[in-house]
């Protein structure tokens, strides 16, 4: 058995967002990728957007065992390039061995682009456009899965959850879609 | 020896499941192959593979007393190899050195995986229906 994995750290301004926070869970529940996370998102989130608090608690339920701890003595380490705030992170995927940071974070990707790391930063629907060239199955996977967890069988068919990602996710949603399909065709 | 099968790229067993009859493997009858009549224990070991592979995965066939390295572990939990070795440290995991190289019981690591994969989805069902 030799496979890998893709391991992605995932950063708080990306599982804020219902629709894509969903998508990426979801993903990461089947078995699309290894998420990881670091403590101090949960700290931030709270503390910052408190109408989240539970959405990111039941999210920190679901990640539990993939939250990296993090010494302070480790974010000292960490190149001057990365704002301090953003330290956390970069420590986090070190640990992990992750490939990419799942951000929104546009000063981050820059940063960490400019820093000697082995991963890089990726905006979350980029991410789910990679995974679907690599293993649509799993996209598919995921899609069913919202369908049939979400309450209300009627609403939530695969088609609607498709039209939810179309209408969130731009042409990299299209490109994903149409990736799936030609895998699956109907 | 019945053998467990792990799904190596869906971890979810309900997640791949919509291909077809959510319960369709749990109502399976003893069947017939030429002259061998295979255990219910068995057909449902191969439906399962079946299941798998049609959904695009890759099932992994382990032994109950079969090992793993710690990377096999963290592809069938879907962690990573930092948090395998972590768990072993802790004795959430038990572990035996081969050289230094530390092996783990596959059984063991199925009933984890099954423990937590329970625990998450049961997260995201609550992230799905707030």
């Amino acid at each position: 058995m030799n496979q890998k994995r893709l391991i992605a750290l995932i950063d708080a301004n990306v599982l804020i967002p219902v629709v894509i926070g969903d998508l990426l869970v979801t993903l990461a529940a089947c078995g699309g990728f290894t998420a990881v996370l670091s403590p101090v998102v949960l700290e931030e989130v709270v503390r910052n957007q408190p109408n989240s608090r539970n959405r990111m608690k039941n999210m920190f339920d679901f990640f539990s065992n993939d939250i990296v701890q993090i010494l302070p003595t480790e974010i000292d380490k960490v190149p001057t390039v990365v704002n301090r705030k953003d330290a956390h992170l970069v420590v986090a995927a070190e640990k992990s061995g992750s490939n990419f940071i799942i951000t929104n974070d546009s000063a981050l990707t820059v940063e960490v682009a400019s820093g000697d790391f082995e991963f890089m930063c990726i905006g979350p629907w980029e991410f789910l456009l990679l995974v679907a060239q690599a293993q649509p199955y799993s996209i598919s996977a995921m899609v069913e899965e919202i369908a049939h967890k979400r309450r209300d069988p009627n609403q939530w068919t695969v088609d609607a959850v498709w039209d939810l990602i179309l209408r969130n996710g731009g042409s990299q949603a299209r490109k994903v879609k149409s990736i799936t399909e030609n895998y699956f065709p109907k | 020896m019945v053998k467990k099968v792990a799904n190596t790229d869906q971890a979810s067993t309900t997640a791949s499941d919509a291909t077809g009859d959510r319960n369709q493997h749990r109502d399976a009858k003893p069947m017939t192959i030429d002259t061998t009549t295979l255990p219910v224990a068995a057909q449902q070991a191969i439906a399962e593979v079946i299941r798998i592979v049609e959904s695009g995965g890759v099932p992994l066939v382990t032994g109950d007393n079969d090992y793993m390295t710690t990377s096999e572990a963290a592809l069938v939990i879907n962690v990573t190899r930092p948090t395998i070795i972590s768990w072993i440290e802790q004795g959430r995991l038990s572990a035996h050195l081969v050289g230094t190289h530390r092996r783990l019981l596959s059984s063991e690591v199925c009933a984890l995986h099954a423990e937590i994969q329970s625990s998450r989805m049961a997260a995201l069902d609550r992230i799905l229906n707030p």
